[in-house]
């Protein structure tokens, strides 16, 4: 498959680099010739330097037999342009474009086949805001994701020494739970990351990720002595009033929380101001102690660090770790910091580009996969796969189903029951499957689902 | 400035408030009232005075300033004012020139104080002059003129801006003289349901008209001695408050909702009409808690005096000021209140007192957040310092204004009572106030003195303050 990818910024090279990983043909285009240089070195991949939205340029990345156009410049206007560019002149079939002003992304009726010409809007923001909600809403877990639209959450919390887990294995946790179903799919003993097995024990200070119907969740939470609690009546103050940031003031504002939001910039400040009703707007640095105190960030329920700068983040939440605050969370872009967090005691972060890679991806893995997320740092990757008439796996209770390694099913859709799986469950036609597994067995994980990558 | 343009544009304004002099003459005809002569002529001067003002300004002016506008505005109410009472005069009900002046300034500026008794035995085209007088004072003559002569489109907003009441302004279309078509069109259309209402609950066709007229324009004007309280029908009653308190509500807001089908939800995602409404309830609520109920008092009555002083009409149908102390008390403060921006209401309008408050709630605020952005907001839009800052001055030179009229009126002999309710019955456009000028008493008995202040003081409440001030500034008169 042919693929243009206009920015080279960090989602631009992340996507190249799985893209090209995978066997297809990637350019990418940029104004900036360093940073191109920098993807041509860590890949094999075209580069085009110039403006994404100028025909020529276009013409050069080889639009003209492109199967796929993903625009994620830094510029909405031109991601928009391109994509009608890459429409009228190339007739380019797909065009995703990352749209970041939520006002072009509201109205429906401007994106089109006659309108603008793109078929999928991704909005980075927005998915950053969603995740951070999603912690918010399981907030003693260090990372909450949703899948099956809502159905199924994944959660990942630590076993603590006195929880009832702690020296179980996993064989008899069903008899611990009794009739609330849970799944263990990852587990993390002294920083190692794996897929359990039956016999995998549990210890205190490990952290394991669970799949849990939304229907139970409070209920799982609750057995596990973990807090779940609506963000009704919290104190929440939020570090960095960008898009993010005012995204999720809003929710929290309709939610009923007490929002205070810290934002530097004086504009955008009375910007906020005019648009938030109930939540208090602060101007000032998120680094100044004195302001924290005045604003009484030791009595904060969260404290989430969203400003566009991953130090600036870092420090505040460090700052509201020491002030006690219990759940903070912190949005980090760069790979490398969201590495290191863990290690100086931040436990949940964001990224916000990260999860617009994988929306993006998960997207272009159309076919049978429906979605497609990273969890543990990155350790192991999750499917949301459909299982078709021809799949290998169906009707093989699922103790028989030769899996490739470290690779588990942790949950099945079947129309709008959600069974979490045990060994004699089998897996039908049309169900979908939620699959973890690593990073090294995804292409045999799609194989078993008969995923090729025929696109459109 | 343009002198000549003003001068001009008064003289038609007195022309059109003398034309209007000759309609009681048809009232005159057919009740068989007399007074036919003397409506004639009064028109007359009137009109010759008017036409003179225009000769001497030569033509229609091509532009007015804003400076004009204020000019022309605070000079009309005053000129107009004081014309009104050449009728009161020519035809000898009022002998007394102070006693004619102040009658028709309480008109036009539809406070509805007056110094006449013996209402009921007054010729019907008198009494019809009192009710027109409220009636065109309600929306505004001024207004009226922008609306039915395109001549003054081209200023009209300046007169526009410096006369309709409220701090916000709003075009509701984009021509000034559609904008003031349409609100004089509300008005009329509103007064004949109302009068149609009345006369179907069993009023005579002339005292349908004439309370229909005072009750839209937020007047208080009756044709009888007993006010109100003349006709006991209890159904009339709940009318005459249905239309007082449509009448204290915006125009604005009723054409918004006019253009929706008159939805009631419209005006319920307003937030000064919820305030309105909801002052409303709450007063009717506190001062029947302070009533004794074991009298005679009848429910209908309470509310019936409740709503006319909150919405500073100034009908009555019994002497509230026989009330407890309590009561008496807020029926006063709510007349400071008054009705919303944009109605045909008096008092400070209930947006500016919101927005007083909400100025006051965000200072607290402050004071928790010291770095905290906080803005004033109305429904969703901020509501900018300028506003603001206004509203601070408005609401301390009315106060001011408030306590010093009620000291020239202690000056001049009046009771302390008396003295501090009818300087806030004429300032707040109201009307009737306790002691001895309540509803059961007149302003008559007062000295000439004190009627010369409170005449001062309903046309400065009827211009909200600021449009009189402006012309004693020095900087104003300078180019």
């Amino acid at each position: 498959m042919n693929v243009v990818i206009l920015g080279a910024g960090e989602v631009g090279y992340h996507i190249a680099s799985r893209l090209a990983t995978e066997g297809n043909d990637v350019a990418v285009v940029d104004q900036d010739a360093a940073r191109l240089q920098v993807i041509a070195d860590a890949m094999d991949v075209k580069t085009v330097c110039g403006k994404a939205s100028q025909p020529s340029i276009l013409e050069q990345a080889g639009a003209g037999n492109a199967d796929l156009l993903i625009a994620v410049t830094t510029n909405d206007e031109i991601n928009m342009l391109a994509c009608q560019v890459a429409h009228s002149l190339f007739k380019v079939p797909t065009k995703l474009a990352r749209v970041r002003e939520s006002d072009y992304a509201n109205h429906e009726g401007l994106f089109g086949r006659d309108d603008l010409p793109i078929d999928v809007i991704i909005s980075p923001e927005g998915e950053a805001a969603k995740v951070v909600m999603g912690r918010l809403n399981v907030s003693s877990a260090l990372d909450a994701r949703e899948f099956f639209d809502g159905a199924i959450q994944l959660v990942e919390f630590i076993v603590r020494p006195k929880s009832k887990l702690a020296g179980l294995s996993l064989m008899e946790l069903p008899e611990v739970m009794g009739d609330l179903s849970v799944y263990v799919v990852a587990h993390e003993h002294n920083g190692r990351w794996s897929v359990p097995s039956g016999d995998t024990v549990l210890l205190a200070g490990d952290s394991i990720y669970l799949t849990v119907s939304h229907l139970q969740l409070n209920a799982v939470m609750e057995a596990l002595d973990l807090k779940c609690q609506s963000s009704k009546g919290q104190n929440v103050m939020i570090v960095g009033g960008g898009h993010i940031g005012y995204i999720v003031a809003c929710e929290l504002e309709g939610s009923g929380a007490h929002v205070k939001l810290i934002e530097f910039n004086t504009e955008r400040a009375e910007w906020l101001s005019d648009q938030l009703n109930d939540a208090v707007v602060i101007r000032g640095d998120a680094l100044d102690q004195k302001l924290l105190e005045e604003e009484n960030i030791d009595k904060m329920d969260d404290f989430l660090a969203l400003t566009n700068d991953d130090e600036t983040n870092i420090l505040a939440s460090l700052i509201a770790k020491r002030y006690g605050v219990s759940h903070v969370v912190t949005l980090v872009n760069r790979s490398i910091y969201a590495q290191l967090v863990r290690q100086i005691g931040l436990d949940v972060t964001v990224s916000p580009r990260l999860s617009t890679v994988a929306s993006i991806l998960g997207f272009v893995r159309k076919g049978r996969i429906h979605g497609m997320a990273s969890i543990a740092d990155g350790n192991l990757e999750v499917l949301e796969a459909e299982a078709l008439e021809t799949s290998s796996i169906l009707n093989t209770p699922l103790k028989d189903l030769a899996m490739p390694d470290d690779t588990v099913i942790g949950a099945i859709l079947r129309g709008d029951t959600i069974i979490v799986p045990s060994g004699l469950v089998q897996v039908q036609a049309h169900d979908r499957v939620l699959v973890v597994t690593t990073s090294a067995s995804v292409a045999a994980v799609e194989k078993l689902f008969e995923v090729h990558l025929e696109f459109f | 400035m343009h002198p000549k343009g003003v001068i001009w544009t008064l003289g038609v304004l007195v022309s059109l408030y003398g034309a209007c002099m000759l309609l009681p003459i048809i009232v005159s005809f057919y009740y068989k009232a007399g007074h036919e002569a003397e409506f004639f002529e009064a028109g007359f001067i009137v009109i010759l005075l008017g036409v003179a003002m225009m000769r001497y300004g030569g033509h229609a002016p091509k532009q007015l300033s804003h400076r004009d506008g204020f000019l022309i505005v605070a000079l009309a109410w005053l000129i107009l004012s004081l014309l009104g009472a050449v009728p009161f005069w020519t035809t000898g009900t009022l002998p007394s020139i102070v006693d004619a002046m102040f009658e028709s300034s309480s008109g036009l500026t539809t406070t509805g104080a007056t110094v006449l008794s013996g209402l009921d035995q007054l010729p019907h085209s008198i009494l019809f002059w009192r009710s027109l007088q409220e009636w065109m004072g309600g929306m505004g003559i001024i207004v009226l003129a922008v609306a039915v002569m395109p001549l003054l489109g081209v200023g009209g907003m300046q007169l526009f801006k410096a006369e309709t009441p409220g701090p916000v302004k709003d075009k509701l279309t984009a021509r000034v003289t559609e904008t003031a078509k349409v609100l004089w069109y509300l008005y009329l259309g509103m007064t004949m349901i109302c009068a149609l209402a009345y006369w179907l609950g069993g009023m005579g066709g002339f005292d349908a008209i004439n309370h229909a007229m005072c009750t839209v324009a937020i007047g208080g004007f009756s044709t009888h001695d007993a006010s109100f309280g003349y006709f006991d029908a209890p159904l009339l009653k709940l009318m005459a408050i249905f239309f007082m308190i449509l009448a204290g509500i915006s125009f604005t807001l009723h054409f918004a909702a006019a253009l929706r089908g008159f939805s009631i939800r419209t005006y319920f995602r307003d937030e000064e009409f919820r305030t309105y409404t909801g002052w409303i309830c709450m007063l009717v609520v506190l001062i029947s808690l302070q009533l004794d109920w074991s009298g005679e008092i009848e429910a209908i009555d309470v509310l019936f005096n409740v709503v006319s002083i909150a919405t500073t009409t100034g009908f009555a149908v019994s002497d509230y000021s026989q009330w407890p102390p309590g009561a008496t008390m807020l029926l006063l403060m709510t007349m400071f209140v008054g009705a919303c921006a944009g109605s045909t209401g008096g008092g400070m309008k209930v947006v500016r007192i919101m927005l007083l408050f909400r100025q006051g709630m965000r200072e607290i605020r402050r004071l928790v957040h010291p770095h905290g952005v906080i803005h004033v907001k109305m429904g969703q839009q901020r509501i900018p310092p300028n506003i603001t800052e206004a509203l601070w001055g408005f609401a301390v030179l009315f106060i001011v204004c408030y306590i010093i009229i009620a000291a020239l009126l202690a000056f001049t002999g009046v009771d302390m009572v008396t003295a501090f309710s009818a300087a806030a019955a004429c300032i707040t456009n109201t009307g009737p106030g306790f002691g001895g000028v309540g509803p059961a008493g007149s302003y008559q008995s007062l000295p000439e003195m004190a009627k010369s202040v409170l005449i001062f003081g309903m046309i400065l409440g009827r211009l909200e303050i600021y449009t009189f001030f402006v012309l004693l500034v020095p900087e104003f008169w300078r180019d």
